[in-house]
């Protein structure tokens, strides 16, 4: 159940952090300056770790297929 | 009192066709869908429709690219005041801000569904005419099963989640690090570091159109799950389907980005257009992870 919760808020996470970046790029408007480049720097770096714990998650047998696309009818 | 002095010079273009070959192309285009999806309705193999559809987008195509072109050429000879700069900042916000109620929509119906709706037909809660209507019915997620299977057929089987959807997540979030190395190039003024690195994003866009289409051709041909397979099919159609033309539509947009990179358009501190389209970029990324986490692994 928590390796579900910490998914979620990496999730989350990559929101805010998607969200902050689409700030300084509206208040930067392309001007000098790296702080939008860094954001989505730092957001990429938590998709990838949100897909590690994924697949660490699935290889260990904590996160099981449950659903979708993976029965038969 | 107010003078001309008083305010910023706001450029204002005249006498532009655009618009109305704007027109033109979004008309063809709709007609063309509505008298092709008739035709396909009335099983007609060859339809005329799908020509005018063809039209129209090559009409919204030429449009387009010409308006982009203008726009650009304007920047590029300083008619704009920073009034208009933030115009288009604006323009962009707001841009963003219907895309995310757009897919808000389809998570939304996701969840509703999946949460609530499976479950009350059921017999969670006040279960009323859905047994007359539904006899037999289970719920359970996915729901493969419709209640007239004859004429909505079922998908027999579903797609593996750590297969080709595992490939296009690694393919999307791979190229969402080459494009922030090409950001990062930029911001360094290394334009071909930029090139280099935004290049390899759009191959791996491309990439993850081509295994999309083959994922549907598979889900079609041999799962049977189609968009009429009922809520399951339709939910995950319309969610994958839309987020495929917004790799699309961002593709086009990192295509249109490694042109100007190319004739030198950007500089460290003159490069909006590209910060907007790779920020584009990572949020159809963005989307895509919540697409493989609740559509495909969290579920149920």
């Amino acid at each position: 159940m928590w390796l579900k919760i910490v998914i979620v808020v990496l999730f989350i996470a990559n929101l805010v952090v998607l969200s902050s970046a689409f700030y300084t790029l509206m208040v930067d408007q392309g001007k000098a300056g790296k702080r939008t480049a860094n954001l989505l720097l730092l957001r990429v770096s938590l998709a990838a770790l949100l897909l590690a714990i994924v697949a660490w998650g699935v290889w260990s047998g904590q996160l099981g297929i449950s659903a979708p696309w993976h029965h038969s009818a | 009192m107010a003078s001309d002095q008083t305010y910023e010079h706001y450029y204002v273009p005249h006498n532009s066709r655009l618009p109305i070959f704007a027109s033109i192309g979004i008309f063809l285009t709709v007609f063309g869908t509505g008298h092709m999806l008739n035709d396909m309705t009335a099983g007609k193999e060859h339809s005329v429709g799908t020509w005018i559809l063809l039209a129209g987008g090559l009409t919204m195509g030429f449009t387009l690219f010409s308006w982009f072109s203008k726009v650009i050429e304007e920047n590029h000879k300083k008619l704009y005041s920073h009034q208009m700069d933030r115009s288009y900042v604006w323009a962009m916000s707001w841009f963003i801000f219907s895309e995310v109620m757009f897919f808000g929509a389809f998570f939304g119906a996701l969840f509703y569904v999946r949460m609530f709706v499976v479950d009350w037909i059921g017999g969670v809660g006040h279960r009323g005419p859905s047994d007359m209507l539904w006899p037999g019915y289970t719920p359970e997620w996915p729901l493969l099963d419709t209640p007239d299977p004859k004429q909505f057929p079922g998908a027999k089987e579903a797609i593996d989640p750590w297969h080709l959807p595992l490939v296009n997540t690694i393919l999307l979030l791979t190229s969402s690090v080459t494009v922030t190395f090409a950001h990062h190039g930029i911001k360094e003024g290394n334009r071909n570091k930029l090139i280099g690195w935004l290049a390899l994003t759009i191959a791996f866009g491309i990439a993850f159109l081509f295994v999309q289409a083959y994922e549907y051709h598979h889900a079609y041909t041999e799962l049977g799950l189609t968009l009429h397979a009922g809520i399951f099919g339709t939910t995950f159609f319309m969610l994958t389907g839309f987020h495929g033309a917004h790799v699309t539509i961002g593709t086009l947009m990192l295509i249109v980005m490694l042109g100007r990179a190319m004739k030198g358009h950007f500089s460290p501190d003159n490069c909006f257009g590209f910060e907007a389209a790779s920020w584009y970029w990572h949020f159809v990324d963005v989307v895509w992870l919540g697409l493989f986490l609740f559509v495909y692994v969290l579920g149920s």
